[in-house]
């Protein structure tokens, strides 16, 4: 190949990586145009520099046409993954997932605590086991829901189609209207802005109860740690009068405080910073899920592990307990008690619980949160 | 930070000029050009451009209707001629018309 011919070479490469790009039906089309206005460019630049042709010449006109994917990108519609139409149903099918996730999470965890011995601490590993096989399920999920967006992407009608776009939208906003709580998505230029939807209230926050959920809980966590003996029922008997009887049994300090601690010690902070911000945040409501959620497996825990409700010695003999009413207490008194708190037990689980869930779906179904101020009532 | 404000400079000019690049274009197309003939046309007026911006736009406005094109083989090369087609002669003359109002919009504003 003689000089001449290896710099019009770069020429023909440069117009092959554009062309691979290209659509088949229009490739050759584009790249003889290319050509051509590649061998016109260099000429005239020839002849204006009064010089001969080279290989430098025609890299800097290569370089002035731009990267090969950026020219063939120009000849092409702008194509997307999931583009501005589809990505309203995208973030939609993300908020069904995500929830989806956390119901799968929470019979994870249901399951785990059933199959698992008592204590909290194995609960949590069984479910931690549970971890890389739900993991791969969630993985190929998301995989799926891209696919099929991306698909839709691409046959969807274009943008000049009007009609087909208005009722695509239509479709969008009945299905958002069954799922989600966010506004209606607009059809193009007919939206209405009266379904625009309402402020929030619930971002709100009222000082006073934050300051006082603060002080209950420091009041419950210098209770439990300090005066756990004084956690305790008054039973009076005409053969001893009225006695106190300690509630909280052997294996409580052991298996359940540091955890209630924890649980109280997040809450504290959380409402701090709450209380700090003003109002609630998308990060602050996530947290509030979060230690709900951890509430909530404390409670189960409760349910199916050492029992909460005992005699304990050390109690007992700080209020002077006889071993008449020690006897009393362990084999009417207490037992009786213990199938009452589990009872209560079930029932918060379950109203905490659809709390939680109810709680899940509202943030994922939101817009933007906005934070607004402290409320006036204060 | 000089570089910073010249980059950002060079980006929103680049958006001002994206804005007129068709109605100038078209306006040059009464009579057949090929896509290099077009540029050094243009150039020689003052509008600079790419031609990696230009010729697939002149592919856009033919799609569209605006432009026609064919084929000539002239001395020893084959290039594509085009010119304005009596649906972009239309539109041109309503969007000089809108830019004339924009003109004058804009020298109110500015």
């Amino acid at each position: 190949m003689t000089r001449k011919q290896d710099y019009k070479d770069l020429f023909f490469r440069y117009i092959d990586s554009v062309g691979r790009q290209l659509p088949k039906k229009r490739r050759d089309d584009i790249q003889e145009e290319i050509l051509s206005n590649l061998e016109d460019t260099l000429e005239d630049r020839a002849q204006t520099e009064n010089r001969e042709p080279d290989e430098e010449m025609v890299v800097e006109i290569l370089k002035e046409f731009g990267p090969p994917e950026k020219l063939a990108a120009a000849y092409l519609p702008q194509q997307y993954l999931i583009g501005p139409r589809i990505y309203p149903a995208f973030l939609m099918a993300m908020q069904i997932f995500l929830v989806i996730v956390v119901l799968q999470i929470l019979v994870a965890a249901v399951a785990s605590i059933s199959s698992s011995s008592s204590d909290l601490v194995d609960i949590v590993i069984s479910f931690g086991q549970a971890i890389p096989g739900f993991l791969a399920t969630v993985y190929s999920t998301l995989l799926s829901i891209i696919l099929v967006l991306a698909i839709l992407e691409r046959v969807l009608p274009q943008a000049d189609d009007e009609a087909k776009i208005e009722a695509w939208v239509k479709v969008q906003n009945l299905f958002s209207r069954f799922i989600s709580k966010t506004d209606e998505l607009p059809a193009s230029k007919h939206w209405n802005p009266r379904v625009l939807k309402q402020i929030e209230k619930e971002n709100l926050i009222s000082p006073r109860k934050l300051v006082l959920d603060i002080v209950l809980l420091f009041g419950l966590f210098s209770l439990f740690n300090i005066f756990p003996q004084w956690i305790s029922a008054l039973n009076h008997n005409p053969e001893w009068g009225w006695k106190f009887v300690p509630l909280l049994s052997s294996s409580f300090a052991a298996a359940y405080l540091p955890w209630l601690d924890l649980f109280w010690g997040l809450k504290i902070g959380l409402n701090a910073v709450v209380l700090r911000q003003g109002a609630w945040s998308q990060l602050t409501r996530w947290f509030q899920i979060g230690i709900k959620t951890l509430g909530i497996m404390i409670l189960v825990s409760f349910f199916r592990g050492s029992p909460v409700i005992g005699l304990n010695p050390d109690y007992a003999a700080f209020h002077g307990l006889s071993g008449d009413v020690q006897s009393f207490a362990k084999e009417s008194l207490l037992p009786g008690l213990s199938e009452l708190f589990r009872l209560i037990v079930i029932i918060n689980v379950v109203i905490h619980g659809l709390a939680w869930l109810r709680m899940v779906l509202g943030l994922t179904s939101q817009g933007a949160i906005i934070p607004l101020r402290v409320s006036k009532k204060g | 930070m000089m570089t910073e404000k010249q980059n950002q400079l060079d980006s929103l000019t680049l958006e001002l000029r994206r804005g007129v690049v068709i109605i100038a274009v078209l306006s040059q197309l009464d009579e057949e050009q090929y896509g290099y003939s077009l540029v050094k046309l243009m150039a020689s007026k003052g509008f600079e451009v790419d031609q990696g911006t230009l010729y697939p736009l002149l592919r856009r406005l033919e799609e569209k209707g605006l432009l026609q094109s064919e084929w000539r083989v002239e001395g020893s090369r084959p290039r594509r001629y085009y010119v304005i087609s009596p649906q972009g002669k239309e539109i041109l003359t309503a969007l000089k018309d809108e830019w004339d109002a924009l003109v004058q919009v804009m020298e109110g504003v500015l």
